[in-house]
């Protein structure tokens, strides 16, 4: 998985792009993206309370991995939504679950020594290839999701916004 | 006591007097807070809601009901000023509340029309109208003792006194008694600011209880896909998994494995690495020693298991060349955390009126 933050700025490039075409989807809106891309990174729970701990207390298997995953991801976002007003609910699920997407996505392109991801389609037992593009904790990651972040925020500030007739807000 | 035509959630809402007359917007009812429930239970109020039932005794405290009532008992003609909906008792009733002194007091009905309504009957905030409340404040400001004067005088029982702001699209504050009604008329919908948090705080209250019940149901399911997922991973992964090698390594000889191992130590011609398993740690040994990394750091190796706890490698992938790496990555999701975590308290907070996330700024 590549670090959070290198994930967050790849959905905040892709909202703010979607952005351009949706005039509703704003700032505050786009966050709620960003913070569906940790949804994935949930697995670092084991880090806190390991799995091993929580079979121990229910006496059945268990573990944290299908937060890494889409079945993972589709609950939790609902649970999230949960939280906010219901007049929200349409636009915040789709938010956070695309955040969560994302963050999927990126986490199937690092390198696997076998050339497949994990089972992050769960609950399809289907290791998708990977074009194995970083591993984990490459810095160079958060370099090139810097660059383009900063790109398309400067695209979106000076280009779009002051275009004739932008409806961006 | 107004009534407006609209959807009746509960069966005694609150007391209601029905007026319809094409025009007439507004009117001067005297209202009686004990005797709402008898009243009640005499009308067929259909499909009529009461919007309101407000009182304001302040700006009449000076002018006894009593007199007023005195002053036009020949010509009362009880319940013709509620087109003849209410019943006789009423005024009886009435009569007794108004000797009972300042307690009692004729209630102002100002009425404005309401508009700004979405189609969930929800005010459309944006249209909120504060030329309205200015007046309806000024009013109330005028004081008790000019309070008469700004009633209307006393007519024939039954003749109502119009008193129409003049507005539209006004909602009236939390403490403004007196402009708290308003006719239902096609996409108008009775509103006041007090009525919709009403209506709102009860419609949270049981909506509060239905998230939390799905909220429990999913974070059950949730449990039972981590459940799941670990009970049936072993059928699907192609791999032995690290507890199955570490309790019963030779059964497995032979078959291909993925590993995931912190690197202990670094010998001429192989290394030796930890592998972690839900058991406990292993030890194992791959004969390779071309690799760019110091003990600490982590690799993947996808390669035979060989006897003796040795994998013979198809490829190894250095994840970090060191334990340091480790500390970039957890720091700089942290950071990442930390950013939304931020962004997201800037633009959103918690209703604890209803425990939900609301957008700051938006009411």
């Amino acid at each position: 998985m590549a670090d959070l933050l290198s994930t967050i700025l790849v959905t905040y490039s892709l909202l703010t792009v979607i952005r351009w075409w949706i005039d509703w989807l704003d700032e505050r809106w786009i966050v709620l993206a960003l913070a569906g891309t940790v949804i994935p990174d949930l697995t670092r729970i084991d880090l806190l309370l390991d799995a091993r701990t929580v079979e121990q207390a229910v006496g059945v298997p268990f573990t944290y991995a299908p937060l890494g995953s889409l079945g993972g991801v589709v609950l939790v976002s609902a649970i999230v939504t949960l939280a906010f007003a219901r007049r929200h609910w349409r636009r915040v699920y789709p938010l956070v679950l695309t955040g969560g997407f994302v963050g999927l996505f990126v986490d199937g392109l690092r390198i696997f020594a076998d050339g497949r991801a994990g089972f992050y389609l769960y609950p399809v037992w289907w290791r998708p290839p990977t074009p194995g593009l970083f591993v984990s904790a490459d810095p160079r990651v958060l370099v090139v999701t810097a660059a383009l972040a900063a790109g398309i925020f400067a695209v979106d500030r000076f280009v779009i916004e002051e275009s004739p007739g932008s409806s961006s807000p | 006591m107004v009534g407006v035509q609209g959807p009746r959630s509960e069966p005694k809402a609150i007391l209601c007097t029905v007026f319809e007359r094409p025009g007439l917007r507004v009117r001067e009812v005297p209202v009686i807070r004990e005797h709402e429930d008898r009243v009640l239970g005499r009308f067929d109020l259909g499909n009529w809601i009461a919007v309101l039932v407000e009182l304001d005794d302040r700006p009449l405290r000076s002018q006894p009901l009593e007199g007023r009532l005195e002053a036009h008992a020949v010509e009362f003609d009880p319940g013709s000023g509620f087109g003849r909906h209410v019943p006789d008792s009423v005024l009886p009733s009435l009569q007794r509340g108004a000797d009972q002194g300042s307690d009692r007091s004729f209630v102002r009905v100002e009425i404005s029309h309401c508009r700004a309504v979405d189609a969930d009957g929800d005010v459309v905030e944006d249209e909120m109208d504060p030329g309205v409340l200015a007046d309806a404040v000024a009013f109330e400001q005028r004081g008790v003792d000019r309070a008469g004067e700004e009633v209307q005088p006393p007519g024939l029982a039954g003749e109502s006194v119009q008193r129409d702001l003049g507005r539209r699209g006004g909602l009236v504050t939390d403490d403004d008694e007196l402009a708290h009604i308003c006719f239902y008329r096609q996409a108008d919908f009775p509103v006041s600011i007090r009525n919709q948090k009403e209506r709102a705080e009860r419609a949270s209250g049981m909506d509060l209880w239905v998230r939390l019940g799905v909220g429990a149901l999913l974070a059950v399911s949730l449990f039972g896909v981590g459940v799941h997922y670990e009970a049936v991973e072993d059928d699907h992964d192609p791999y032995p998994d690290e507890e199955q090698l570490r309790e019963a390594y030779e059964e497995y000889v032979g078959e291909r494995a993925l590993l995931f191992g912190t690197v202990e130590s670094i010998g001429d011609s192989q290394f030796v690495m930890t592998v972690q398993s839900d058991a406990g740690s292993f030890e194992m040994t791959v004969p390779e020693n071309d690799i760019a990394v110091d003990p600490g750091g982590v690799v993947q190796v996808y390669g035979i298991l060989d006897p003796d706890r040795t994998v013979d490698p198809v490829r190894i992938v250095v994840v970090t060349e060191s334990g340091d790496a480790d500390l970039y990555k957890y720091g700089v999701s942290a950071v990442g955390a930390l950013v939304v975590a931020l962004l997201f308290v800037r633009h959103w907070r918690l209703d604890t009126d209803a425990w939900t996330l609301e957008v700051r700024g938006d009411g």
